[in-house]
């Protein structure tokens, strides 16, 4: 019987493939059968998360994030692009992004340990996870934006509020997911913050940085435009810091 | 004299200053980020010797690795006194002209955003005192029957129990059991031996006891019968943190704060909807 491990990296084969086909009808104007792909692809990753979940639970699997990111991306993303057709390329070519590099460039396996073994730590992996989500889909959107500018369309006020939105819930999420992290480490080791552990820095960067967002809109010195080019930025901070943290080394993905 | 003590309050609450301090601490982060990526981290002890000694000690030494965290706390504080100043400025305007807002949960949602920026002092002031007042003993190993004196205190803790529980792993195809859990049950005993409390312990589920928590840290055996020729055996973390129900107290206030955010800003966009 083939092993859970075995099943879990491959069944992310295939929800990679999907995104990309997904990905090449969009752009090729066959959007209907893009969307189609897309679903199909997120149905795929569904699959390859129950395996991930199972292979770990009752424990938190290690260093999947970007397996989840790709589904919590595509399921926010999923409206807009069925709306916008070929223009909504952007929000599709940023889950072939994550999804390609999470399938070849995947961290080492670690064995789940046992403190992970609480709710908290899930509440923190997966508010995490679609805190990013949410906060790279405002990126998208904001560059769209500019490319509209660009192209002499005005900045509507209700797209930006698209991006203001998406920051304000992936802001939410962040902080439960901190929050829940906090919990997890007071109750599993006594100490709500643990400074050797470069994750704290990287939550409290990106916290700070979409705190600073937040307030933009009270000081006359940022235009609607920086804020903007603030959001693109804030979401290039978190693919960094995803993919510079949760990935690992070039390798195939188990096809042998 | 007033004006310039007015002109100096407006200027420690202005809104560019918390932009400001808020990038100056990204960067910093950042800094720190790429620090404890390199793998040298003298942070380690920070929890178990408190900030003052470990700053003197561990934190002198290897200031190369340690000077981003340092730069932190006075950005910290900075951030921490500008929050406290724009905030209340801004509740004593609303405050001011409660008569404009249409009723009392308006005007309580408008709160949402002060509740937050409180709440964030009362996190750090919790995060300052457990750094300064904290007493912290790391490693506690208690075998079956056997105990330990808690620092400061003429009291013992035993280990009269231990339940393990095993799981079969999906992951190999020898489908070995390891350990998932373990439930400990511990007693304390005063200096003339009586017991005076008892309780159960596990992983994630701390026990109290006259304002000290032990926290399971590792229990062995991990596998069915093995580890320390398979004797049953528990490590606790033992901590006296004054500043812990502060840090809680901030962390709910925080997050009822961002519920409070998050539902005006639904029910905004609702309003505006139905006007459209």
């Amino acid at each position: 019987m083939a092993s859970m491990t075995f099943i879990s990296q491959y069944s992310y084969v295939p929800a990679a493939l999907l995104f990309v086909m997904s990905a090449a009808a969009v752009a090729a104007r066959f959007n209907m059968a893009g969307v189609i792909l897309l679903v199909a692809g997120l149905l795929a990753n569904t699959v390859s998360m129950a395996f991930r979940y199972a292979d770990a639970w009752p424990m938190l699997p290690l260093y999947q994030g970007p397996f989840f990111l790709s589904f919590a991306v595509g399921v926010g993303s999923l409206r807009h692009i069925f709306k916008e057709g070929s223009e909504g390329l952007p929000r599709i070519a940023l889950i072939v992004a994550i999804a390609v590099l999470a399938l070849f460039f995947p961290k080492d396996y670690y064995l789940p340990f046992f403190q992970s073994n609480t709710v908290f730590s899930h509440l923190f992996f997966l508010f995490g996870v679609t805190a990013k989500a949410c906060l790279l889909i405002a990126s998208v959107e904001a560059g769209m934006l500019f490319r509209r500018r660009r192209h002499g369309k005005d900045l509507n006020s209700h797209r930006y509020g698209s991006v203001s939105g998406w920051i304000t819930w992936g802001f939410a999420f962040l902080t439960l997911s901190m929050f829940a992290g906090e919990m997890w480490a007071y109750l599993g080791w006594g100490c709500p913050i643990v400074w050797e552990d470069s994750s704290i820095a990287v939550a409290m960067a990106t916290w700070c940085y979409y705190a600073c967002f937040l307030h933009l809109h009270l000081s006359r010195r940022w235009t609607s435009s920086g804020r903007l080019g603030f959001a693109v930025a804030g979401g290039l901070l978190v693919l960094f810091f995803t993919f510079y943290t949760e990935l690992g080394p070039f390798q195939w993905p188990h096809l042998r | 004299m007033t004006t310039y003590v007015i002109r100096i309050w407006k200027a420690l609450g202005s809104i560019e200053l918390a932009i400001v301090l808020l990038l100056f601490l990204v960067a910093d982060l950042v800094w720190g980020f790429f620090v404890l990526e390199s793998g040298r981290s003298p942070f380690l002890p920070l929890n178990d010797v408190g900030l003052f000694e470990w700053a003197q000690t561990y934190g002198r030494v290897h200031i190369h690795y340690t000077l981003w965290f340092f730069v932190l706390l006075p950005l910290l504080f900075l951030l921490a006194i500008n929050t406290f100043v724009c905030t209340t400025i801004r509740v004593y305007g609303l405050f001011k002209n409660r008569s404009a807002f249409a009723g009392w949960g308006r005007f309580f949602l408008k709160l949402s955003p002060h509740c937050m920026h409180y709440a964030l002092i009362l996190i750090l002031l919790g995060d300052l005192s457990s750094y300064l007042l904290a007493l912290t003993v790391p490693n506690n190993i208690l075998t079956l029957g056997a105990g330990v004196r808690i620092r400061t205190t003429d009291y013992l803790v035993r280990l009269d129990s231990l339940d393990v529980a095993f799981k079969k792993e999906m992951r190999s195809s020898s489908r070995r059991s390891r350990a998932i859990d373990a439930t400990a049950r511990l007693s304390f005993t005063d200096g003339k031996g009586a017991v005076v409390h008892s309780g159960v312990i596990s992983v994630n589920n701390p026990l109290w006891f006259k304002g000290f928590s032990l926290h399971l840290k590792d229990f062995g055996p991990q596998t069915p019968g093995g580890g320390m020729g398979g004797k049953p055996h528990v490590n606790l973390i033992v901590r006296k943190d004054p500043g812990i129900k502060l840090y809680l107290a901030g962390t709910f206030l925080f997050t009822a704060g961002l519920f409070m955010y998050v539902w005006e800003w639904i029910w905004t966009r609702f309003r505006k909807d139905e006007r459209l």
